[in-house]
């Protein structure tokens, strides 16, 4: 419980730092760290159970800390984009989710408290997709958070957490694809600017 | 148990193989395989469902599957409709962004996510699937030379992302709560951890289905999109319903099932009003089509609600949603060809003829007149819907319940036969981007085949009703 604890607050301030982070390849970065933060957890998760569902989690890990951020790298290194400062409301909104999940930390609900925790640290990525104006961004948003909620499927079947890591992984590939795509269309790097062809 | 393995394999198989030639480099075969894999996976769900029928109920827990005769039905409805747009696909020679290989094997895999979507019966394996269908329907909708495609295709991406997480929190309550993730069985612990997962359950699916207030990506979808996968994206609304079915009945076992159904009938009979008004002022028939289906959802959700509360109503519901997709996907094909005869310079007036009467017939039975299938979904609906209120609200909130739906039917008649009187009047020059001529008969071979089933399950309504 407290390496679970442990685990799940470092990848929250990851994923804070990941907010703050204005340079595309090193939110990428931060990423894998995330990834790899949550993906050992479920290893450690693991070893309590059948010796034949580690190589699951194993691969599970391989792709989501990975094939994933080398699949977001390679859009972050295809697409310019500018650095730009994040705006306020989102290091308003990062700071009272961390107050919110340090708050759940020490005063976990009766029921469900797992849950709580893992959904506080899933919010404070999502800002990223809120606030997001490069592709690159709002997939490590969108990445992130189902990593964040991952340990809550500790429970289900190794092989189910294997299955939803690729079709996650299938997610990714058709968003990079359709990003590479809107890029070229519209030639703005930019999520508003693709929007802007109408105009 | 070798049905339900058939019925999963034939598409995903097909979809192997169709990657398998274009790494080859066969072009030739690529239309063959679309055709051939969506007609292997017909008849495997007709396996499916003559077996079911035969023996009752089917279960495969190794694949996490369970199979009565009525999601047999809804099998066979989803791989009817994915034969016709193959047919269609075929008809239309039209080539998109995607190659011919990566697309048929995509088609195939929406289709093998939707058939398995429509049997599973575990919450975690139903978050899975929704996952890898929204990445797939993101690729179909990327297919599209429409400019608007990509930018809607990455909107589309980012909300069908995010409700799947909200989607995968549901499974996460629901496996913590019950200690299981079996959502067929029957399921105990907190009964406030059960509602909670059922809300998001529904606003997860919510945005992936696209009813009200979760639509925004739907209208520009529809329309960015092209026809083939418009007609293709009716079998996967009958999966992500059933969906919601599923991963909302252990909550339907708890003391919250009256506040779920309140809730669902809320969301219904919103979608409804709003789908309906917004599509009388839309102009461009793609818009116009999502709009109506926004408020068919209305009524599928409304029926889902009366179901959930009252289990008698189950079949009206899956009646009315089998029902709602052929309808729609025949009229998407017809307003399909409709919008490309400007590319092909035209239309002959018998052909044109033959449109409207297919279209008319789809729009008329999908409102509810008889003697069309729809009139049997729909009195279903309002007897299920009357009984339900009635005994909770009262005669008179009830019977002004049951007037305003029908009273709101009259909107979108108004746009469908102006819809109608377009088809049949107006011919368009042709543009000045050019298609290859089509394949005349293949492309009417959905708008007959749905028009054909209307008129066939009108007068033999009990085939939607199984067991």
């Amino acid at each position: 419980m407290v390496l679970a604890l442990v685990s799940t607050s470092l990848a929250t301030l990851i994923s804070l730092v990941a907010v703050h982070t204005l340079e595309p390849r090193r939110v990428v970065l931060a990423l894998v760290l995330h990834s790899l933060t949550i993906g050992l957890l479920e290893a450690y998760y693991c070893l309590g159970k059948e010796a034949g569902e580690l190589p699951y989690v194993v691969l599970s890990l391989l792709i989501s800390s990975v094939v994933v951020p080398y699949l977001l790298l390679r859009l972050a290194l295809g697409i310019t984009s500018a650095e730009e400062r994040t705006p306020g409301w989102v290091t308003l909104a990062s700071l009272s989710l961390l107050c919110l999940y340090a708050y759940i930390a020490v005063c976990p609900p009766a029921e469900l408290g797992k849950v709580a925790l893992c959904a506080a640290s899933a919010a404070v990525p999502l800002l990223m997709v809120a606030s997001g104006r490069d592709p690159v961004r709002v997939l490590v948003g969108i990445n992130m958070a189902s990593n964040s909620l991952h340990p809550l499927l500790s429970e289900a079947p190794a092989l189910l957490s294997l299955l939803s890591s690729v079709s996650m992984l299938l997610a990714n590939v058709i968003g990079v694809l359709v990003a590479l795509s809107a890029y070229r269309e519209y030639g703005s790097p930019l999520i508003e600017g693709w929007a802007g062809w109408r105009s | 148990m070798e049905e339900l393995a058939l019925c999963l394999s034939a598409p995903l198989v097909s979809s192997a193989a169709s990657l398998l030639l274009s790494r080859a480099g066969k072009r030739g075969v690529q239309w063959p395989t679309l055709v051939g894999g969506s007609a292997l996976s017909l008849l495997a769900s007709l396996l499916l469902f003559s077996a079911v029928s035969r023996h009752g109920a089917l279960d495969a827990p190794e694949l996490y599957v369970y199979a009565e005769a009525a999601d047999a039905l809804a099998v066979v409805a989803a791989s009817i409709i994915a034969l016709l747009a193959s047919i269609y696909e075929w008809g239309m020679c039209v080539e998109g962004r995607l190659p011919v290989g990566v697309y048929t094997a995509l088609f195939l895999s929406l289709l093998f996510c939707s058939v398995y979507m429509a049997l599973a019966r575990d919450a975690v394996l139903l978050f899975i699937l929704v996952e890898a269908l929204i990445g797939v329907s993101v690729a179909l909708v990327v297919h599209s030379r429409d400019r608007a495609a990509p930018e809607v295709a990455f909107r589309y991406l980012v909300i069908t992302a995010l409700s799947a997480l909200s989607v995968l929190l549901g499974a996460s309550v629901v496996t913590l709560a019950t200690g299981s993730s079996d959502v067929v069985g029957p399921s105990g612990g907190g009964e406030e951890a059960l509602a909670l997962a059922a809300i998001c359950f529904i606003i997860g699916l919510g945005a992936d289905i696209g009813f009200f207030p979760f639509h925004s990506w739907v209208p520009d979808a529809f329309s960015a999109s092209t026809s083939t996968v418009n007609v293709l994206f009716c079998a996967e609304h009958i999966a992500l319903f059933l969906a919601l079915y599923k991963l909302l009945s252990p909550a339907s076992h708890t003391r919250y099932v009256s506040w779920l159904t309140m809730l669902l009938i809320a969301l219904g009979a919103s979608s409804i009003p709003f789908g309906y008004l917004l599509a009388y002022g839309q102009r461009e028939y793609m818009r116009l089509m999502a709009y109506y289906t926004i408020s068919d959802y209305g009524y599928l959700l409304l029926l889902l609600g009366v179901a959930l509360g009252e289990p008698a109503h189950l079949p009206a519901w899956r009646m009315y949603l089998v029902n709602s997709a052929l309808m729609e996907a025949g009229m998407l094909a017809c307003l399909g060809i409709a919008l490309a005869r400007e590319k092909w310079g035209g239309m002959p007036f018998r052909a044109r003829r033959m449109l409207a009467l297919c279209f008319v017939i789809c729009a008329l039975s999908s409102l509810g007149l008889p003697p069309l299938s729809g009139f049997y979904a729909k009195l279903l609906l309002y007897k299920a819907v009357y009984s339900f209120l009635l005994k909770r609200t009262g005669l008179i909130v009830t019977v002004a319940f049951i007037v305003a739906l029908l009273s709101l039917s009259l909107v979108p008649l108004a746009s469908l036969i102006r819809v109608f009187h377009d088809l049949l009047t107006r011919d368009v020059e042709k543009g000045s981007e050019a298609l290859k001529t089509p394949r005349v008969a293949a492309l009417m071979v959905a708008p007959l085949t749905t028009a054909g089933a209307a008129l066939l399950l009108g007068l033999q309504p009990q085939l939607l009703l199984p067991g």
